[in-house]
């Protein structure tokens, strides 16, 4: 099994509803999103991204164990972290680059259990966090991949990962898309 | 230099831990090691410590910061009225219920912060059954009870808790239950006035062992290991009196505790349970 990691903020619903809405269903692989959302606003979010996901959608709860074919959303105001267990682990802790979730607390956390089995995906975002994440998931052996600045509402996060990861994959959408949908 | 998100080597973990408990008698093998993991990191990263050996050697050179990193491996709450449906609930509802007691007895457990000790004041106080409560606070920490007794809140704080007040009560105002002294913002001393603070270990559980009317915990499991969790659970179910009321975080769960059916989802979307 994959491990996908998403991460986005500000002009990456779009794309995150075009990646689920693509892949197909019983799809193997555990998806991760890290999107930065309202902190006060609880629900909501999970049924606007399940109107067109082909797979099932939920916000795990702290010690819930990872299973493959569902994407787990981070709850709002909670970091999501990924134990070496598979289980997930939530927390209050203070915010990092101004959010909570925190894309770079999950993503380093991937990285750190899943290894080569990772795949970050960075979309469209107007701060930085989730650059120093992708590159721990390079440097953990794992994929990574940036969605490309020229189709960003917000380039400031896809270019500040560009410039730390280096050689990692510059993707449109649809190339991601392809790429998630031959992921064996 | 260490960074915020670096591995600790495990061995190196193990020895801080060790250390830790050495100096300072907290048993951190109880914390879920992601998170306590990226609290030492984080800590290191803040205080400028560039390896384990050095922290190590700054924590048995120097009881302030040891007492400091210490206070900073626990996760501290984040706002007052943090999940504000829970507090609408938890005034509309459980407050009239231990109204009917003539002496409540509630418990916060490892406060660390505290919004949410105050939050519960403050509602309390609003309810006008503070009196007839006595809340007990623990902590394994003497910092983190002599932080909270200060009743010190941040400027930042005050206008998100202020805005979180507002969605239980449009009319309220959290500067009501404040005071100013030099610039600095304190929660007024009679909100404090029935606190008992008392140090205890993780698991302990303060005087009177028992006879709960209200156990406070919200996301305080979040930072326990599995197997802890459990045990924490099933000791803080223990001390509630029948009636009584078990508050948890909204992501967090019982799931693994064989005590679940001693207990009644009051709500289950703010996860307030009560005790057969």
């Amino acid at each position: 099994m994959q491990n996908i990691v998403i991460g986005g903020s500000a002009g990456s619903f779009q794309t995150v509803t075009a990646i689920l809405s693509s892949i197909p269903r019983n799809y193997p692989h555990a998806i991760f999103l890290c999107l930065h959302r309202l902190k006060n606003v609880r629900g909501g979010f999970v049924e606007a991204l399940s109107l067109k996901s082909n797979i099932p959608i939920c916000e795990p709860y702290d010690k819930d164990y990872v299973m493959p074919g569902i994407a787990y959303l981070a709850p709002a105001n909670y970091h999501m972290y990924v134990d070496a267990n598979n289980q997930f682990s939530l927390s209050t802790e203070e915010p990092i680059n101004h959010s909570r979730p925190s894309i770079d607390v999950t993503f380093c956390s991937i990285a750190k259990t899943f290894k080569s089995n990772a795949i970050g995906i960075l979309l469209s975002g107007a701060n930085k966090d989730g650059a120093v994440g992708l590159k721990a998931i390079k440097d953990a052996g794992g994929t990574v991949i940036v969605q490309h600045p020229d189709e960003c509402q917000a380039k400031t996060m896809p270019t500040a990962a560009i410039k730390i990861t280096e050689d990692g994959h510059i993707m449109f959408t649809n190339n991601i898309i392809d790429y998630l949908k031959n992921l064996k | 230099m260490i960074d915020e998100f670096e591995t600790i080597p495990y061995e190196d973990f193990r020895k801080i831990i060790s250390t830790v408990r050495t100096l300072r008698d907290v048993d951190f093998t109880y914390f879920a090691q992601d998170i306590l993991m990226h609290r030492m990191s984080r800590s290191m990263y803040m205080h400028g410590v560039q390896s384990p050996d050095r922290l190590i050697n700054k924590l048995i050179a120097d009881n302030y910061f040891a007492d400091l990193f210490l206070s900073e491996l626990f996760v501290p709450t984040t706002e007052m009225f943090r999940d504000a449906s829970m507090w609408k609930f938890f005034e509309d509802t459980i407050i009239e219920k231990l109204k009917n007691e003539t002496l409540c007895k509630i418990w916060v457990p490892q406060i660390c912060g505290d919004d949410e000790l105050f939050s519960l004041l403050t509602i309390l106080h609003r309810k006008r059954i503070l009196n007839r409560c006595t809340v007990y606070a623990t902590s394994p920490v003497q910092k983190i009870i002599n932080d909270t007794k200060s009743g010190y809140i941040e400027q930042k704080k005050i206008e998100i808790s202020s805005a979180n007040f507002k969605k239980i009560d449009p009319d309220a105002d959290l500067n009501h239950y404040l005071t100013k002294e030099d610039k600095y913002d304190y929660f007024s001393p009679e909100l404090l006035n029935n606190v008992i603070f008392i140090k205890r270990g993780i698991i302990g559980i303060p005087p009177p062992d028992n006879g709960f009317n209200l156990v406070l915990f919200r996301d305080r499991m979040l930072y326990l290991n599995v197997q802890t969790k459990k045990a924490v659970i099933e000791s803080l179910a223990k001390t509630i009196v029948s009636g009584g009321f078990f508050i948890i975080g909204i992501r967090e769960n019982l799931t693994g505790c064989d005590f679940r059916g001693s207990f009644i989802p009051v709500s289950k979307t703010e996860n307030i349970y009560v005790k057969k």
